[in-house]
């Protein structure tokens, strides 16, 4: 049914919150960075939940610039969404990654924004 | 009650956690660790990091539940029925508070909560951006405390 797909393709996030991932990231990662959806929020049966993002950069950050994007870009999300449960995770894209909810997330994803260029 | 009693126990609760987080930090930075397994095998430099950290927490709870809305109240604020947001962006008008400090304070203090799937050079880099948080926090309570009673 139309009706269906149309909430899976919203994949329960509404337009505002999809526009404010988009603006953040944009104010946050570098060119052709992508986010993407993973776990519950995927689920249309599935009720609230973390927001759970998978981003993944062109280079490798070192330790520390990850943990200063993770920040501010969960921080901007906060000011234009108000403080919700979001986790992120950022790795490389291309390079494997041993852990099993890298894995997970890389499987089951929905592409949400690409920064552009 | 006047509206400045609310703020006389806001200041009062903050203190406390102010003083034991300073001296926590003093503690760390006196021998900070510098990766993770030199942490984790250190009891005191743990019981350091928590004492800090539950510090951080307690010190943010007190200037959200109670210094905010106290501080609005003397300054006559209309701010009752307005959201968190835009009870932050009136204070940072009024040069109280980096609105976008107090947000990533507010997300570092919620990573703590939780354990997260990172490797050791990232769980540990997130510990110094916590300390370092706690550390800008305090300077951030002691610059408000000094505006409110010039």
């Amino acid at each position: 049914m139309a009706a269906t797909r149309f909430r899976h393709r919203r994949m329960r996030l509404t337009s505002k919150d999809i526009a404010a991932i988009d603006q953040a990231a944009r104010e946050t990662f570098a060119p052709r960075s992508t986010v993407r959806l993973f776990g519950s929020r995927l689920d249309d049966a599935r009720r609230g939940g973390d927001i759970d993002l998978l981003v993944e950069t062109r280079a490798p950050l070192t330790p520390q610039e990850l943990v200063e994007r993770r920040n501010r870009f969960i921080a901007r999300l906060y000011r234009l969404l108000g403080e919700r449960r979001i986790d992120v995770l950022i790795v490389p894209a291309g390079r494997p990654d041993d852990r099993q909810v890298i894995q997970a997330a890389r499987r089951d994803v929905r592409l949400l924004t690409t920064v552009p260029e | 009650m006047t509206a400045r009693d609310p703020l006389v126990t806001a200041l009062w609760e903050a203190d406390r956690h102010l003083t034991t987080l300073e001296s926590a930090l003093q503690d760390w930075h006196a021998a900070p660790a510098s990766n993770l397994v030199e942490l984790e095998t250190d009891s005191e430099r743990l019981r350091i990091l928590d004492q800090l950290l539950f510090r951080f927490s307690k010190l943010q709870d007190a200037l959200g539940l109670r210094l905010i809305p106290a501080t609005l109240a003397v300054l006559s604020e209309p701010f009752e029925e307005w959201p968190m947001i835009d009870r932050l962006n009136r204070l940072e008008k009024l040069g109280f508070i980096e609105v976008d400090d107090w947000l990533r304070w507010r997300e570092i203090r919620s990573r703590l909560a939780h354990e997260y799937p990172d490797h050791p050079e990232t769980r540990f880099a997130a510990i110094e951006a916590a300390v370092a948080a706690a550390r800008d926090l305090a300077v951030a309570y002691r610059a408000w405390r000094a505006k409110l009673k010039p």
